[in-house]
């Protein structure tokens, strides 16, 4: 059996005396499209930091590729795309190209800028996210969505195996949210990348993704992401005062 | 006029310092500006006034005393950073007027000393020495190095700290590492343009270059061409009308922040 790309197993943590996680376990398998929904304080940020060896595990354990977090180092193989992605001021001195060649984090970019080393190429990052039109332009005057894809770009150029993505579409607009849902599914079905996506609706999660799962604390939920709409399902995860409207 | 820069040795050392500090302080500075520690170059400048206070009571070397104590202030400022007790901008609010106070305290019980503190608030530019030049020098080998090898590293530190860890980039190593050169910057730079300047000299041309809106790299080179254009007028205006050196820099540095920012209002 193939060796799960996430696996975390009995994952506690609190802050001071409060619990924020209680015994969680999941696994992630290759090519899995897995949703990670919950309501906001449910754990999820803290889920994903401590997916990312952000935050000390306190209590249980989590493996990425096979290796506990804290020893964890070919991070070329994961692409992270944070929750505010860019949040610097729209003067930050840094052109698209710059911020999409930072994923390569092997190569001297002062010889590349300067055209005096050979550069891995980032053009298929650029065309997989669709962003080759804006290469020249500087970080801060783009858009919420064209920001997206700029770090989906940057998190793609050293091909990496896992793509988690923390509340990605956040006040961005509902054409652009549309693109982007599209070029995660390309993503997995196309070049077989595994996706965490975070998220607190519960809509884009029964949309998007193949597997869902809700935390609230501890895991309510494990399943396909269609059962979303089950009314038992939103009762274990916000309580029995919710009742689920579909998006118009 | 420009004939005496050669002809008196003093003028020549002052008009190298100049130059090697028109490289130095605007490429350490672009870093603080962008992480939005444009005041920790002023914090640690009126921290190394207290090492200097220090070094003139232990009768040691101005240039070590000056150094020692921006780098433990630097390091302080990080430790009470990253506990997260402290709001930034009130870390630096701390540092530096305790420093300051406790320089002038210091000053103050030092019986028989005579130091001239204005000198050290100001600069002084006319009396760089060989010594000055040799620390000048090494400090900007090590910091093009250090940028050099960690380009990609600082860059990524300067758009998001999370994603430099998940990219793998020992954040807490770097930010330690850049602590200690920009507080080695400030101590070498204190003698020559003062506690009071020196900020000016880091942050200002970085500001004008950032208002041409051009790429992080070219951004970095464009300051250095102010800030060393800025060392050079200054140097003439206030030598041929008898000004404040480190002051009439600092003032074309200003200038060259309004053209740029009145040349590039419609981008």
């Amino acid at each position: 059996m193939e060796q799960p790309i996430v696996k975390i197993k009995d994952l506690s943590y609190w802050y001071a005396a409060e619990p924020i996680l209680d015994r969680v376990s999941l696994d992630l398998s290759k090519s899995d499209y897995i949703g990670l929904v919950g309501p906001n304080g449910s754990g999820k940020s803290t889920l994903v930091k401590l997916l990312l060896g952000l935050l000390p595990v306190k209590s249980g354990s989590v493996e990425l590729f096979g290796q506990p977090v804290r020893q964890f180092s070919e991070w070329q193989r994961i692409g992270y795309v944070p929750q505010h992605v860019f949040r610097g001021d729209r003067a930050f001195p840094a052109t698209v190209r710059e911020v999409v060649e930072s994923g390569h984090m092997s190569e001297n970019s002062i010889l590349c800028q300067l055209g005096l080393s050979k550069c891995e190429p980032i053009t298929h990052a650029l065309q997989t996210a669709g962003i080759e039109h804006l290469l020249g332009r500087r970080i801060g005057e783009l858009s919420g969505g064209e920001r997206q894809r700029v770090f989906i770009a940057r998190a793609l150029v050293s091909r990496p195996e896992l793509l988690i993505l923390d509340e990605p579409t956040a006040g961005i607009d509902q054409a652009a949210q549309e693109a982007f849902y599209d070029l995660l599914e390309t993503l997995n079905k196309k070049h077989g990348i595994t996706i965490l996506l975070i998220s607190h609706d519960l809509e884009i999660i029964a949309h998007e993704a193949k597997t869902a799962i809700c935390l609230n604390r501890g895991i309510v939920y494990s399943g396909p992401a269609k059962a979303l709409h089950d009314e038992e399902v939103i009762k274990r995860l916000f309580g029995s005062r919710v009742q689920h409207i579909d998006h118009v | 006029m420009i004939t005496d820069f050669f002809q008196y040795e003093f003028l020549t050392r002052a008009l190298i310092a100049g130059v090697l500090l028109g490289i130095l302080a605007p490429v350490v500075g672009q870093f603080l500006v962008v992480r939005r520690f444009s005041l920790l170059a002023d914090t640690l400048s009126h921290v190394s006034l207290l090492g200097v206070a220090l070094a003139v009571f232990f009768k040691l070397p101005i240039f070590f005393g000056a150094l020692g104590s921006s780098i433990l202030g630097g390091l302080g400022m990080e430790f009470l950073r990253r506990s997260g007790k402290v709001m930034s901008e009130s870390i630096l609010a701390l540092f530096l007027s305790g420093s300051l106070a406790s320089a002038l305290v210091l000053l103050a019980i030092s019986d028989g000393v005579s130091i001239n503190l204005l000198s050290y608030l100001f600069g002084s530019i006319t009396t760089v020495t060989n010594t000055d030049l040799m620390i000048l020098s090494l400090l900007l080998f090590v910091t093009c190095i250090f940028i050099f090898l960690g380009y990609r590293k600082l860059f990524l530190l300067a758009l998001d700290e999370d994603l430099a860890r998940v990219s793998g980039v020992s954040v807490d190593k770097y930010n330690v590492l850049f602590i200690l050169l920009a507080s080695a910057v400030v101590a070498g730079s204190i003698t020559i343009v003062g506690a009071l300047l020196i900020g000016a000299l880091m942050i200002v041309p970085v500001l004008a270059a950032m208002q041409w809106r051009r790429s992080f790299l070219t951004t970095l080179l464009l300051s250095i061409v102010i800030a060393e254009g800025s060392v050079l007028a200054g140097f003439f205006v206030s030598y041929r009308l008898d000004l404040p050196s480190g002051a009439t820099i600092v003032l074309f540095s200003l200038i060259g922040f309004l053209v740029s920012y009145l040349g590039n209002r419609k981008n």
